[in-house]
């Protein structure tokens, strides 16, 4: 079977873009990836063009990300503010394809790291106060709320739920 | 414009009371009323755009989300628009008893944080007389701003520095939303109809002052 070229082939490029970011979502990768470090390269070619660039390396099997000033104050966000490049090592980020990113007047799309950095895990479930609970028992005899969202909410004492079952 | 419906969330421009005597419309009464009549005789919108409205608009859902998780509730966005003889609008949520106007804060440093905070704010962004309007076109007896403090999209953030004042889920719901109420007045709901009135007559006067120029 002949094999089939995909149109973002000639759009790829040595660093990650969009292009990949979308064949990552495609796949249904998850956008998370670690910093493992970040060079200032002087006189690197990103595009065809030679620059001096800060270029993120990443733990994972994922080409580098040249890191523009917004993505750079971000990565700097996660390392206590360190304006060093050297200190930005071992950083957890997450991507994300920003639809509006401009490029010479024209909307191009680009790759950002978003603002907050992965955490693990769900939130805990707490308690509720008693003061909370009376009000969620109520909407749940008006109707407006359900048992099981509150379950899913909170962690109920045996008297509380005696009190939902009532 | 003798007809013309003004929305609920303008309210507040019209209804001030005017310093000199004998006068019935405050000065930004007049310049929002010629704007209007400008917009009409010459065929032009005004779009007003800024972060804070945007945040106000994509994060409207998750505000509902995060008062429904506070207050145990299960309101939906309403998308009715209701007119009376008068004004015109379109309340965030018509619950049975009340309808429920939401405000997403922009950061932590600008979410009012207890009641009396959230009244200053209402007092100075004059939000009083849109919920007034609102009561007044969906017949309801009781009305409430709720203040919402909830993520800023990162695509809002690219030109801010301190992303700490925007990551808010990590705090309590419960401390995230502050809440005020009005009760229904008609004397201030007849109010609003003679302002309203006023306001159309400003209105004639200077459409025919531009129609009429030469």
């Amino acid at each position: 079977m002949k094999v089939k070229t995909h149109y973002r082939k000639v759009f790829k490029s040595d660093h990650l873009g969009v292009a990949d970011l979308e064949e990552f979502l495609e796949e249904g990768k998850s956008l998370v990836f670690t910093i493992a470090k970040v060079k200032q390269e002087i006189g690197a070619t990103v595009a065809g063009r030679k620059g001096d660039y800060n270029i993120a390396y990443f733990v994972e099997k994922i080409k580098p990300l040249v890191l523009n000033s917004t993505n750079s104050k971000r990565v700097k966000n996660f390392c206590k503010n360190s304006p060093f490049v050297e200190d930005w090592t071992n950083v957890k980020i997450e991507l994300y394809i920003d639809k509006g990113v401009k490029m010479k007047g024209d909307i191009v799309g680009g790759v950002r790291i978003k603002t907050k950095q992965p955490t693990t895990g769900e939130k805990p479930k707490t308690g509720i106060s008693p003061k909370r609970f009376l009000a969620a028992l109520e909407s749940i005899k008006a109707g407006t709320y359900t048992a099981e969202k509150l379950r899913a909410q909170f962690i109920l004492s045996d008297e509380q739920e005696a009190k939902i079952n009532e | 414009m003798n007809n013309h419906l003004i929305r609920c969330s303008s309210l507040s421009k019209i209804m001030g009371t005017p310093k000199k005597k004998g006068e019935t419309l405050t000065q930004t009464a007049k310049t929002y009323i010629r704007e209007l009549v400008k917009c009409e005789i010459f065929d032009y919108k005004i779009s007003i755009e800024s972060k804070y409205l945007t945040k106000g608009i994509k994060c409207e859902d998750d505000s509902i989300e995060l008062y429904n998780e506070v207050f145990f509730t299960d309101y939906e966005k309403n998308s009715t628009r209701l007119f009376n003889n008068y004004i015109q609008g379109e309340c965030d949520i018509n619950a049975p008893n009340k309808i429920i106007d939401i405000k997403t804060s922009w950061s932590k440093a600008t979410f009012p944080a207890i009641e009396q905070e959230a009244k200053e704010a209402v007092k100075k962004a004059g939000y009083e007389w849109q919920l007034r309007g609102y009561m007044m076109l969906y017949d309801k007896p009781f009305s409430e701003i709720a203040y919402c403090l909830v993520d800023t999209p990162d695509e809002l953030l690219e030109y801010e520095n301190n992303y700490t004042l925007h990551h808010v889920d990590d705090i309590e719901p419960q401390l995230r939303v502050t809440k005020i109420g009005f009760e229904r007045c008609h004397e201030k709901e007849e109010l609003i109809k003679t302002k309203v009135i006023e306001a159309r007559k400003y209105a004639t006067w200077y459409e025919q002052k531009i129609i009429n120029k030469y």
